[in-house]
């Protein structure tokens, strides 16, 4: 049976300098690693520094940071999947970046946070006009799809998940506060009920704003169909390595049945 | 004082890329950095546009020569 190994980076912003980068990668393909998840800001700084940059140096970071994860994919025989924040005609664009060594695919954001004290929504330019459906490819025969983190709420997103068979979905995510129980709650949830497999990459790091700290707090984890934990990282910069195996999504879906009793139940008598 | 040469300003955004890439540096100095830079090269930039011209005029002034 088809089997992938995939990995979550848990790391704090890069900045300029990615050099680190290939002490993991190199860990990462000694242990058959084909696929690494990146969390969010981390190869740009966190929304509320951004504020404070000049977009170019933003959309140059952004560059940079692709340039090197093209060369790196190629080296290394990866595909990468990393949040940045991209410059489109003077704008800022929320995004997610699948790297090849042959390709470069974005995914930008349909749905951003619009809270008083942390609004994505008013500061980045991402149109509206998509259909809200998460970017979908294959790895090695096993079906992938990634969403941005704050998407995970919403029922539309995942719609396609059970109807496309996605084995694995990708889940980059800048969570921080005291929000640990529920976005395990909320992981295993989805997990279970659309029969995946979610890998979660969590950024750490600080940040502080008017005296109040912002910690990132970690807890990347692969969850597996059944809702359960397959490994979970802690608070400090490391990466998770895990193997998904399309066998177990095929078991739980064939055992629960939740897909095939809402198409019986929406076509009767059609098999 | 000594005019700074397009040689001096190459080093000198060397020299700030350099710095950018410091892992501790923080986020309002790399900003300032960022900024300085850019102010370099787009000077060491004016200073080719420049030479560039030059160059233009005085190959005009010898091909009316010939």
């Amino acid at each position: 049976m088809k089997s992938l190994v995939v990995g979550a980076l848990q790391l704090p912003t890069l900045g300029m300098n990615a050099t680190r980068l290939e002490f993991y990668l190199k860990n990462a393909k000694a242990r058959g690693a084909r696929l690494l998840l990146f969390g969010e800001y981390v190869l740009n700084h966190f929304f509320k520094e951004l504020e404070k940059m000049p977009v170019s140096m933003v959309g140059e970071q952004s560059e940079m940071h692709i340039r090197l994860l093209k060369k790196f994919a190629s080296d290394y025989d990866m595909v990468f999947v990393a949040p940045v924040v991209r410059l489109k005609s003077g704008s800022l664009i929320k995004s997610i970046v699948k790297i090849t060594g042959g390709s470069v695919r974005y995914y930008d954001q349909k749905l951003l946070m619009p809270y008083s004290h942390w609004n994505e929504k008013s500061f980045f330019s991402n149109s509206s006009s998509s259909a809200l459906e998460p970017m979908i490819f294959t790895v090695d025969g096993i079906k992938v799809a990634v969403m941005a983190g704050y998407e995970l709420h919403f029922d539309k997103m995942w719609e396609s998940i059970g109807s496309k068979k996605v084995d694995l979905v990708l889940l980059p995510t800048a969570s921080t506060f005291s929000s640990h129980n529920r976005w395990r709650d909320l992981i295993r949830c989805r997990a279970f009920l659309h029969g995946c497999y979610i890998l979660r990459a969590n950024r750490v790091g600080e940040y502080y704003d008017d005296h109040v700290k912002w910690r990132f707090y970690g807890d990347s984890m692969l969850i597996n169909p059944e809702g359960e934990v397959e490994m979970m990282l802690e608070d400090r910069e490391s990466m998770l390595i895990e193997s998904v195996e399309r066998s177990v999504v095929s078991e739980h879906r064939r055992a629960w049945r939740f897909e095939r009793e809402i198409a019986e139940f929406e076509a009767p008598g059609e098999k | 004082m000594k005019k700074e040469t397009f040689e001096d300003k190459l080093k000198l955004s060397r020299e700030i890329v350099e710095k950018l890439m410091d892992p501790d540096i923080t986020l309002e100095e790399s900003v300032k950095l960022y900024e300085k830079g850019l102010a370099t090269i787009r000077s060491a930039q004016k200073m080719i546009e420049e030479a560039k011209s030059t160059i233009e005029v005085i190959e005009k002034r010898h091909g009316g020569e010939e």
